[in-house]
């Protein structure tokens, strides 16, 4: 997706388009928050929000010079906003929070969710055979990578990671479906 | 999506997962997922599959042991549950065998799944003794000493003072049967075991686990079955293979 429509709408002053995109990122970019800087889900919602304030101005001022460049520049933005939000809360206990200094989850295990996982509990129950001997594999075996999976069904370890890559399409495919 | 982008992308959402990424690529990665939401979908699908492989990891570890009281209404809720499934059984049964059987079943079953000897000393020294030479006996299957293992185990067997050492010592010999492929051996401990009130419940959940695996690997679908049936009615960390097993074996049956 090209976030340079984003940039277009909002100079068109087209803001039907511009909060349908938005609205498109925001949850991505609060699970960004949440999965890499261990934010709380009403945090990173503000986070994401006081971001989006910020941004549009620049945008209507012209100051993003690379609209390919608008993503990424959102991503810092949000964990920044994240940090000042933090940084309000904690004012009166320190002067000063560097962001270095706040402890960043190295994986992305706050983002959980019980019900996604009793549905996807669900999906590999209905899985073909063909990939249940797979989850068989990976659940005998937790650590396995894909070296191990190819030499365990004799196959090339790019086939490994395709097998893999599938499985966890149609895992995906079937829990969007229950949750639809 | 691009099936080859995707694969990539597949491959870095694995590392991620598995915490090999640095922080900068922990952010490109984010980024990919904003530009593609379904990558995003792909990575959280993935991650809950993850902590359902590792909670199915480190759950025997979480289960308590029960009072007494609960073993006994655990072993009767057992013997009625045997009841129906022999009636489910017995209309189910078939004679003929299937050949692919034993590759359903686990290769080996790891040591760490042995039962160990209680750290709690006791009164009685004779107890404590039996205690610390089950460890040694675990010890041993560790170091991959199989034979040394198995021939402490047997010699334990004479000296046990209660039924609850008995029924641990005959789950570990179970499980060094089944590595060294003596499958009828592994086949009479497991039974053996799930036939005791004086195994834990965490024990018994792997016994019958194992006893499935075993009948697998002697080509008894039935038993594995009946077996599985069990396994499932525990509700513990297998539940979920035993689910899969189950439904693969069932229709193999049809």
């Amino acid at each position: 997706m090209d976030y340079s429509e984003l940039v277009e709408a909002i100079n068109d002053e087209d803001m039907r388009t511009a909060n349908r995109l938005c609205g498109d990122i925001l949850p991505i970019l609060k699970k960004y928050l949440i999965a890499t800087v261990g934010a709380k889900p009403e945090d990173a919602e503000d986070a994401v929000q006081r971001m989006f304030e910020y941004v549009i101005p620049k945008i209507q001022n012209n100051e993003i010079k690379s609209p390919s460049g608008l993503l990424a520049y959102m991503l810092t933005a949000a964990r920044h906003s994240y940090y000042k939000i933090k940084k309000e809360y904690n004012s009166n206990k320190f002067d000063l929070i560097d962001e270095n200094l706040v402890a960043e989850p190295e994986q992305p295990w706050g983002l959980l969710d019980k019900e996604q996982e009793t549905i996807l509990f669900q999906c590999i129950k209905e899985l073909k055979n063909h990939y249940k001997k797979l989850i068989r594999f990976l659940f005998d075996h937790p650590n396995a990578v894909s070296e191990d999976i190819a030499e365990y069904f004799d196959i090339s370890v790019s086939n490994a990671w395709i097998r893999k890559h599938r499985m966890i399409q149609k895992l995906n495919e079937c829990v969007r479906k229950k949750f639809e | 999506m691009k099936n080859k982008e995707a694969i990539e992308v597949s491959k870095r959402i694995d590392a991620y997962i598995r915490g090999k990424l640095s922080k900068s690529e922990i952010d490109e990665l984010w980024l990919l997922f904003l530009k593609n939401p379904v990558y995003y979908e792909l990575f959280e699908t993935e991650l809950h599959l993850k902590n359902l492989i590792q909670k199915h990891r480190y759950s025997g570890g979480l289960i308590t042991p029960k009072s007494d009281g609960y073993k006994k209404m655990i072993y009767w809720s057992l013997a009625a549950a045997a009841t129906v499934i022999f009636i489910l059984t017995f209309q189910y049964y078939f004679t003929d065998q299937n050949p692919e059987l034993d590759s359903l079943a686990l290769t080996s079953i790891t040591y760490h799944e042995m039962a160990d000897g209680s750290t709690e000393r006791s009164d009685d020294e004779l107890t404590t003794d039996v205690e610390t030479d089950i460890n040694r006996a675990v010890a041993a299957a560790y170091m991959l000493k199989e034979d040394e293992s198995i021939e402490l185990f047997r010699e334990l067997m004479d000296s046990v003072v209660s039924e609850s050492q008995r029924v641990r010592i005959q789950f570990n010999m179970a499980i060094l049967y089944y590595n060294l492929s003596e499958y009828e051996s592994a086949r009479d401990s497991f039974i053996s075991v799930t036939n005791s009130e004086a195994i834990d419940e965490i024990y018994l959940e792997r016994a019958w686990w194992f006893l499935a695996n075993t009948y697998l690997k002697l080509n008894n679908q039935t038993e594995a079955m009946e077996a599985i049936l069990m396994v499932k009615f525990l509700n513990g960390r297998n539940y979920i293979q035993a689910s899969m097993l189950y439904e693969t074996l069932e229709q193999w049956q049809m």
